[in-house]
């Protein structure tokens, strides 16, 4: 990815791909719902948002991705296996896949976008609309990206699928041109 | 040199700015302009009035507009690749350097040879391609069409690649307001003042509309000045966004627009970076339409010449460009607009020559307005003829009483009233209505969230527009959720705008053109009438009325008022053509965006992919994806000797392939093997867990959908396979089966095709390969990891990893699976750890002859068209359950034991090579396609068996065993002999599969 890291620099971008992250694309059995939430309250202490909706969760991020599925997003650390401990955490309760690999996550670290990234999403992106912990599941120029906004507002996270990574970076370098 | 030194530009008048001299050339010839110019106004400040020759009848045409509705003034921008076709003169900026040139004209304009066209008017009428070019049918394509062609149309496109780039954008706003007249302005500072987003969108370089173009006063200050206060407010609200240089084109559904800004017309070559031109879609949750409305010229004999000109556009070039659009001018009417046009040239140093008004009896303010000046007047009166050829030299003027009347001019003014530019409200299906006190249609029942202001509403008046805008605009704020209250009225008049309906003048001795751009004339109405073309869209296609560049802005509402005239009808219930999208041009290069070349769709780029370029790997497309094909050596010229080698090495000892882009999908949840079951034609719930199964999917019509592997890790979690090509579809399938047909099951699905660099390392060598990168303690003996055995592990010294023991390529053979980033290392270090191996990468060509080899189906044999029992798999379907598909694959049709299935070929002569596409036909029986017995699907030159093999369908397939039959291929002129075999060529027991 040492490319993706070239483009974005070239590219004088405030934008990063973010690295050493466990992702966890958590799915809950059916009927499961609720005694999952009360699972993830006493691990994380919030409940599992119910909609478009990206929370702050000791340290770990819960994106909404859809209904009753949501990506867990932790910083690695050494000597421990955030998947398999979370497989253990909801055991029963829901479905888990390591999805790490499956997307690449770009961060761009604003409290606002530029005017250029604002009118080339698809989606309203003003900040009055696109507030602090918000998520969208949208497409940008025929590439499909969950976009959040960091809960604490300082940051936008974009994670599109790792293998239009390199045209994701190439169209954030021509719309932040 | 310079022709000439701008002789018709008026002294100290005019918005545009006098310090900056732009040079340019029309039809070759240097002249020079003001920046605020547009090409038309440049070109008048020259004195040049004859600008392009018409569609069919060449005819000198001019400048009859100052807008975008401009039906003549067609010209050709820039040269080379640049070269832009059909635009108007009248919306063009003009900017230094600009090369225009007029078109469809030969050799000149002034001298255009196919002005003859004009003479044979009687051969060319409504219709005439209909009934003129019918016999012989066969000249048609070859002589009629191209030569109507070149004699017709418009300008020439660009040879070469548009080398501009295009880009498309996005805006959200509360408030959309189209068009920045006094109404549109209003509507936008309302909005703005209550804190709304607010986006304000003209289609000019300027904002201000008619204020620009009128001498009116707005709160003291002249309407320029007004504006631009107006303007620096707007400016200073966050929330504002002013698109000038932009034409919103169409309303679509929930209030989206579609809108096109220029964003570099208006200079040479764009800048680096900048795009031509930007595609907006704009969602806006209220609108207002203020678009303005347009004149309407009266239908009068030669009222095409160059020097007839709509009044208002007479006003603009007067007032906005400081030009005098003649010397010498008759003021055509039947409105009381007439009397701005009067004091606007009277103000120019104009001579008004006459004002020939269709009422019998005038307003005193006009009269004594007319006599102020001396100038006569004629009521009931018409402009019956223009004079002059390309160039008007005077009016053939006919009153209620006396004898036709000469009146020598070189400018004539014409007002027929006014046609709010209503298009964008109609866009989503609403009707316009008539009103009878306008003369025109206003707009019908609007769609929810919009709103129409000023005279786009048939609002005339200055004084009244103000004031609507400002209590339209506040009330799409307040509906928005804002505090809002119209914005303090400035002080301004409403002028005069009475009106008395007059359509055409039917007095005319010559040609009375009613839509100038396709050269539709007041008798060709007539004509089409006589021949039941009776309805306004029937008259339209007949004739041509209406379309092109300029969608009949100056011509659909004369053209309808005739017809309801001639078929005794009122105009509603003639009714009016209805307004589509773009409401004006808009260029396919907006259009696409950046969507061209390469960025025409994504690539998708597989783990091993900078490895297997810096091995010099040949690549290949594959839907999105960019796949090894294969991987020349050194030495190697020729694909298929790399091939050959490739696949001899995975057969004598190990090669290594990414599979990365096979379709792989988490199955979890404690249903999942009866969900499983559902989908798939055969037992998956029984899959052993640390299996796999080879498996088959069908269409709800019963048709083979795709094929793949299916592998238990738990007894609640399977991981399937797709084809590549099928990896979505399937996705699509199972999602919609798991949520619609079945939500009663738990069962969860996640597509995890990015998350796994996967590679097939397959050959007699493959386990001693995998031996030296898998973690202790896993046993990868064949004893404990046998044939169809799946297993977590971990390799090289901690990465997790997946192992399948599967084979395509009918070898030895195993699938590895590591998290995408680590997919780069471990084609590397397989590479290193298997050089004593002599191992090798192979890429999709090596793959194919494998599977050809081995008979296994893809793609060309899974071609929607097939069923399980064609491509040899019908004892696969499980009789114990039911499955997506089974009851449909059971019609007759699909039924029939007679349809060919898949079998094997091969060349009687060894040395012949067979074809794909190739037809199968008895080896006596005559190649035609009542003799058709089935078609090649797949063929390769196998170097194990050193003769191509073949893959086909063939009717009758197992009484045919051994047959030898014709493979005819007409395409590529080979007509060969082929033995009907089985499909698997090579080690038919499958004995490499399993040591």
């Amino acid at each position: 990815m040492s490319e993706l890291a070239n483009d974005i620099k070239k590219a004088s971008l405030e934008a990063s791909e973010r690295t050493g992250l466990t992702v966890t694309h958590v799915a809950a059995r059916r009927g499961a719902r609720a005694s999952l939430d009360d699972v993830a309250r006493a691990a994380f202490g919030v409940s599992l948002p119910s909609s478009p909706k990206a929370v702050e969760a000791r340290g770990a991020l819960i994106v909404w991705t859809g209904p009753d599925q949501w990506l867990i997003v932790q910083k690695d650390e050494t000597g421990r296996d955030h998947y398999a401990e979370l497989a253990k955490t909801f055991n029963g309760l829901a479905s888990l896949v390591d999805v790490t690999d499956s997307r690449t996550i770009f961060r761009i670290a604003a409290s606002r976008p530029s005017e250029t990234l604002l009118r080339n999403m698809g989606i309203d992106f003003h900040e009055n609309s696109f507030q602090p912990g918000d998520v969208a599941i949208t497409h940008v120029s025929h590439l499909g990206v969950i976009v959040w906004r960091l809960p604490d507002g300082t940051a936008y996270d974009f994670a599109c699928a790792r293998t239009y990574s390199r045209e994701f970076a190439d169209w954030l370098r021509k719309a932040s041109a | 040199m310079t022709q000439s030194a701008q002789t018709s530009r008026l002294n100290n008048r005019g918005l545009i700015d006098r310090s900056q001299l732009l040079d340019f050339t029309f039809d070759g010839v240097p002249y020079t302009g003001y920046a605020g110019d547009t090409l038309a106004s440049a070109l008048l400040a020259n004195g040049v009035r004859l600008v392009g020759r018409s569609f069919k009848y060449h005819r000198p045409r001019g400048i009859l507009t100052a807008g975008s509705e401009e039906p003549n003034a067609l010209v050709e921008l820039r040269s080379g690749a640049r070269r832009e076709p059909n635009t108007r003169a009248t919306v063009a900026e003009l900017f230094g350097g600009l090369e225009a040139k007029s078109q469809n004209r030969f050799p000149s304009l002034s001298l255009d040879l196919l002005a003859i066209n004009g003479l044979v008017s009687p051969f060319l009428s409504a219709g005439f391609y209909y009934k003129t070019f019918m016999w012989p049918a066969a000249f048609w394509e070859k002589l009629y069409e191209p030569m109507i062609r070149r004699a017709a149309g418009l300008g020439r496109a660009a040879p070469e690649q548009d080398p501009d780039s295009y880009d498309k954008a996005t805006a959200y706003c509360d408030v959309l307001v189209v068009g920045s007249g006094p109404s549109g302005l209003m509507a936008a500072l309302s909005a703005a003042r209550a804190g709304a987003r607010v986006i304000l969108a003209d289609e000019s370089f300027a904002f201000g509309g008619r204020l620009l173009s009128d001498a009116r006063t707005v709160d003291g200050k002249s309407g320029a000045d007004w504006v631009a206060s107006v303007i620096a407010e707007l400016k200073s609200f966050p929330g504002v966004k002013l698109m000038s240089r932009t034409t919103v084109f169409g309303a679509y559904d929930t209030g989206t627009f579609g809108a096109v800004e220029r964003v570099a017309d208006h200079v040479a070559i764009p800048a680096a970076g900048v795009p031509r031109q930007r595609l907006w879609r704009i969602v806006a949750k209220h609108s207002v339409i203020a678009q303005g409305a347009g004149e309407r010229p009266i239908v009068f004999g030669n009222n095409d010449r160059p020097g007839v000109m709509l009044a208002s556009a007479v006003r603009t070039y007067i007032n906005r460009f400081g030009v005098a659009p003649g010397g010498t001018a008759v003021v055509f009417s039947n409105n009381d607009e007439a009397a701005s046009t009067i004091q606007d040239l009277v103000s120019a140093g104009v001579t008004v020559a006459g004002l020939v008004d269709t009422r019998t009896s005038l307003p005193p303010a006009i009269k004594s307005l007319a006599r102020k000046h001396g100038i006569r007047v004629f009521e009931g009166a018409v402009v019956a003829d223009a004079l002059g050829g390309s160039r008007v030299t005077g009016a053939r003027i006919i009153a209620s009483y006396g004898a036709p009347q000469t009146v020598a001019c070189d400018l004539i003014a014409v007002s027929g009233g006014f046609n709010p530019n209503l298009q964008v409200t109609t866009h989503q299906g609403s009707r316009p209505q008539w009103r009878d006190d306008l003369a025109a249609f206003v707009p019908g029942a609007l769609p929810k969230g919009m709103a129409v202001s000023g005279s786009a509403k048939g609002t005339y008046g200055l004084a009244s527009c103000l004031k609507e805008g400002a209590q339209v605009g506040a009330a799409a704020a307040a509906a928005g959720g804002f505090v809002a209250t119209a914005a303090a009225i400035p002080t301004a008049d409403d002028e005069p705008a009475e009106v008395s309906a007059f359509w055409h003048v039917d007095s005319s001795k010559h040609k009375a053109f009613v839509d100038q751009q396709n050269d539709v004339t007041a008798a060709d109405v007539r004509l089409a009438e006589r021949e039941g073309f009776q309805s306004v869209e029937h008259l339209k296609r007949y004739t041509t009325l209406g379309m092109a560049t300029d969608q009949g802005k100056t011509s659909n509402i004369n053209g309808l008022a005739m017809l309801a005239a001639l078929t005794g009808k009122t105009i509603p219930a003639t009714g009016v053509t209805a307004a589509r999208p773009p409401y004006t041009p808009v260029a396919l290069g907006a259009l696409a965006g950046e969507h061209r070349d390469k960025h025409f769709k994504p690539t998708r780029l597989t783990p091993s992919h900078d490895w297997a370029k810096e091995r010099g790997a040949v690549f290949i497309e594959t839907g999105l994806w960019l796949r090894a094909q294969y991987f020349p050596k050194p030495g190697e010229t020729d694909w298929l000797t790399t091939v050959c080698r490739e696949v001899s090495t995975v057969r004598n000892s190990v090669g290594v392939c990414d599979v990365s882009t096979l379709g792989k999908i988490e199955i979890h949840g404690t249903d999942a093997g009866k969900f499983l079951d559902r989908v798939y034609i055969n037992m998956m719930s029984t899959l052993g867990v640390g299996k796999a199964r080879y498996g088959m999917m069908l269409r709800e019509d019963g048709i083979a959908m795709d094929d793949g592997t299916a592998a238990r890790f738990a007894d609640d979690h399977y991981f399937i396979t797709t084809t590549t090509a099928n990896a979505i579809k399937v996705l699509q399938h199972l999602e919609f089966c798991r949520q619609w047909h079945w939500p009663d099951l738990d069962v969860q699905i996640v597509p995890v095709s990015d998350q796994w660099a996967q590679y097939s390392v397959a050959g007699p060598r493959a386990r001693d390969l995998l031996a030296k990168i898998v973690d202790a303690p896993f046993d990868i003996s064949n004893a404990a990891f046998p044939y169809m055995a799946v297993a977590e592990l971990t390799v090289l010294g901690g990465i997790k990893a997946r192992l399948y023991r599967l084979s395509f390529s009918g070898e030895m053979a195993y699938e590895i699976g590591v998290p995408a980033r680590h997919g780069d290392l471990l084609m590397r270090t397989l590479m290193s750890k298997g050089e004593e191996f002599g191992v090798t990468p192979y890429g999709t060509e090596a793959l194919g002859v494998m599977r050809i080899e081995k008979g296994h189906v893809a793609g060309p044999e899974l071609n929607g068209t097939t069923t399980c029992a064609d491509l040899g798999l019908g004892k696969m379907a499980s009789t114990k359950k039911d499955f997506v598909g089974r009851i449909l694959s059971q019609r007759p049709g699909l039924a029939d034991p007679n349809r060919p299935r898949v079998v094997g070929f091969k060349p009687v002569d060894k040395s012949a090579r067979l074809r794909g596409g190739a037809h199968f036909i008895a080896k006596d029986a005559e190649p035609v396609a009542k003799n058709d017995l089935g078609f090649m699907t797949s063929v390769a030159f196998s170097p194990s068996l050193g003769h191509w093999v073949g893959l086909g369908f063939l009717a009758g397939a197992e009484s045919r065993m051994g047959e030898i039959l014709r493979a005819v291929d007409p395409v590529r002129n080979s007509d060969i002999l082929v033995e009907v075999v089985s499909p698997v060529f090579y080690d038919g027991e499958g004995a490499r599969l399993r040591v």
